[in-house]
């Protein structure tokens, strides 16, 4: 089932934010907070974000994917993922 | 404009028998105050202390301690006051730079005689000096003359009408320069000043009784102290008799000066700034606030001028002080390391300059990053300091609540987001009870550092 694996993927990725780029914070973290406008991904969190997925869930996202539109919430980002599933 | 050295004698030729210092449950009228300076300076001129030796007073607060200061004065010696605060390391050091005639820990200790011979001073004469922190961790020796002294006295009586009715608090030790008011300010109007014992000089309860339950007109003290008091002492829930509140040594949030302002709509409010080298060189009095901008520092005070070189302060004028103890003497303007700038005819404070750090390559100002986190409804304090270094540079913001509500790192990122460029938003927060502070009472940021290195 695609929901349920983007939902698998959505929870993890946002799990990986809270604990490793937010101090294991999550208030306020919802699927639609902006990541990169409110500087949580930043370079180098969005290269490890990439070194996740493909370690997590064996989903390579292309450097051209690597977008401020593909990667503004967790919700766009585990979509990517799940359309990169093929 | 009157001698520092007389400023006492006149007020008792004038009220005798008016209050001068209250000390806890003890009052010594203006008579008694001078009485006890003239036998101090007898005793210290029969002991060999003479014009231009150093007296360094390591004594707590009190009638007594004051009295040897106007002693000094008399004889045309050097005070230099140490809060006993401070540890022994330091006090040593002050000592072997001072290279005093006399170190006083009890001034009850003190030979006294009769008839001192009054020494005139030049007006550029040294009165005391004030030792503080050095970039280097060596104490600095602020050398600070009559006419330094005055010129700040004169202008402040003035700027906030002082009177013999006044009852002035005295909040900071005697070696910070916000004392010099205090103290000063309170003789040359005849008024009394009433001393904030050290040990509670930071508990928002007892110092919130002291302010009410002592009819105290006028206060001064760093923002800090007034903060706690409206946070944790129900400052703002009680009737005062306060006429005047002035505020120096560092940011008040201006979403709080607002706080405080709608409390007291008849109080005047005063925000004074300047380094203990120049003592106070700005001063703005607060009517309206703007909630999104920082509280300005607002125009000139004692006929200082104020220039901006590349955007620091520049002070000209008579406070600018005679130079650093046992240091070549001080000439021309002096450059404060404090960074402003001029909005609307007054001027703005923007941290200082060696708090310009970078951080990801950019060049970052940690107060800019401050004064937009305290403006976030959930933030009582908050110091920004950098973790880290090189490409590992971090900012890192500690937070005082406001309120019972917790601030978040997603809520506080997002405010810097709002309000700054994505460079200066913080990585990482800790919230705290309390800020660290020097034993002046200004956020310690030295160990706010070491504490995260």
């Amino acid at each position: 089932m695609s929901d349920e694996y983007h939902r698998d993927v959505l929870a993890k990725l946002t799990e990986l934010v809270r604990d490793e780029f937010l101090d294991g914070e999550d208030e306020e973290l919802t699927a639609t907070t902006p990541l990169m406008e409110w500087g949580i991904l930043k370079s180098i969190e969005t290269t490890r974000l990439v070194a996740y997925v493909r370690n997590e869930f064996g989903v390579r996202v292309p450097a051209a994917q690597v977008t401020t539109e593909n990667f503004r919430d967790l919700e766009s980002i585990a979509g990517l993922v799940t359309a990169l599933r093929g | 404009m009157t001698a520092l050295h007389r400023l006492v004698s006149e007020a008792a030729g004038r009220t005798p028998q008016a209050p001068a210092i209250h000390d806890g449950t003890t009052t010594i009228t203006y008579e008694e105050l001078d009485d006890r300076a003239n036998r101090l300076a007898a005793g210290l001129q029969q002991h060999n202390v003479r014009r231009g030796d150093r007296i360094v007073i390591h004594a707590d607060k009190s009638a007594d301690t004051i009295a040897l200061m106007q002693a000094a004065l008399r004889i045309g010696a050097i005070y230099v006051p140490v809060a006993p605060a401070n540890p022994k390391a330091r006090v040593d050091k002050i000592i072997k730079s001072a290279r005093p005639k006399l170190v006083v820990t009890d001034p009850r200790t003190v030979p006294t005689g009769t008839a001192p011979e009054i020494h005139e001073p030049e007006p550029d004469d040294p009165a005391y000096v004030l030792y503080t922190s050095g970039s280097t961790g060596e104490p600095k020796g602020v050398c600070i003359s009559h006419r330094n002294a005055e010129a700040f006295v004169t202008w402040a009586v003035a700027e906030t009408g002082l009177h013999q009715g006044d009852r002035l608090s005295n909040h900071a030790p005697f070696n910070f320069d916000l004392s010099v008011f205090d103290l000063y300010g309170a003789f040359h109007a005849g008024a009394a000043v009433d001393l904030v014992p050290s040990d509670v000089a930071y508990n928002p309860a007892e110092l919130t009784e002291f302010l009410v339950t002592r009819g105290i007109t006028v206060w001064y003290s760093v923002p800090s102290a007034l903060l706690l008091m409206m946070r944790q002492g129900g400052l703002l829930n009680r009737n005062n008799a306060l006429r005047v509140c002035i505020f120096a040594g560092e940011p008040f949030p201006s979403d709080q000066v607002l706080e405080l302002r709608k409390a007291w709509p008849n109080t005047r409010l005063f925000n004074w700034y300047g380094p203990t080298e120049t003592n106070v060189c700005t001063s703005y009095e607060v009517h309206d606030v703007d909630p999104s901008r920082p509280l300005p520092i607002g125009t000139p005070s004692c006929g200082n001028t104020i220039d901006l070189v590349d955007g620091e302060i520049v002070v000209d004028g008579p406070t600018v002080m005679l130079g650093y103890w046992g240091e070549p003497p001080h000439q021309g303007p002096y450059r404060t390391g404090d960074l402003g700038r001029r909005t609307n005819g007054v001027l703005e404070y923007a941290g200082r300059r060696d708090a310009m750090v970078k951080v990801r390559g950019h060049r970052v100002e940690l107060g800019e990053i401050e004064t937009a986190l305290a403006s976030h409804p959930d933030v009582g304090a908050v110091a920004v300091v950098v973790k880290g270094t090189g490409l590992d540079a971090k900012l890192h913001a500690v937070v005082v609540p406001r309120t019972d509500k917790r601030p978040g790192l997603v809520g506080l990122k997002r405010h810097c987001a709002e309000r700054l460029p994505s460079y200066m938003i913080i990585d990482s927060l800790a919230v705290v009870a309390e800020l660290p502070r020097t034993a002046n009472g200004k956020t310690d940021r030295t160990a706010l550092s070491r504490g995260i290195q």
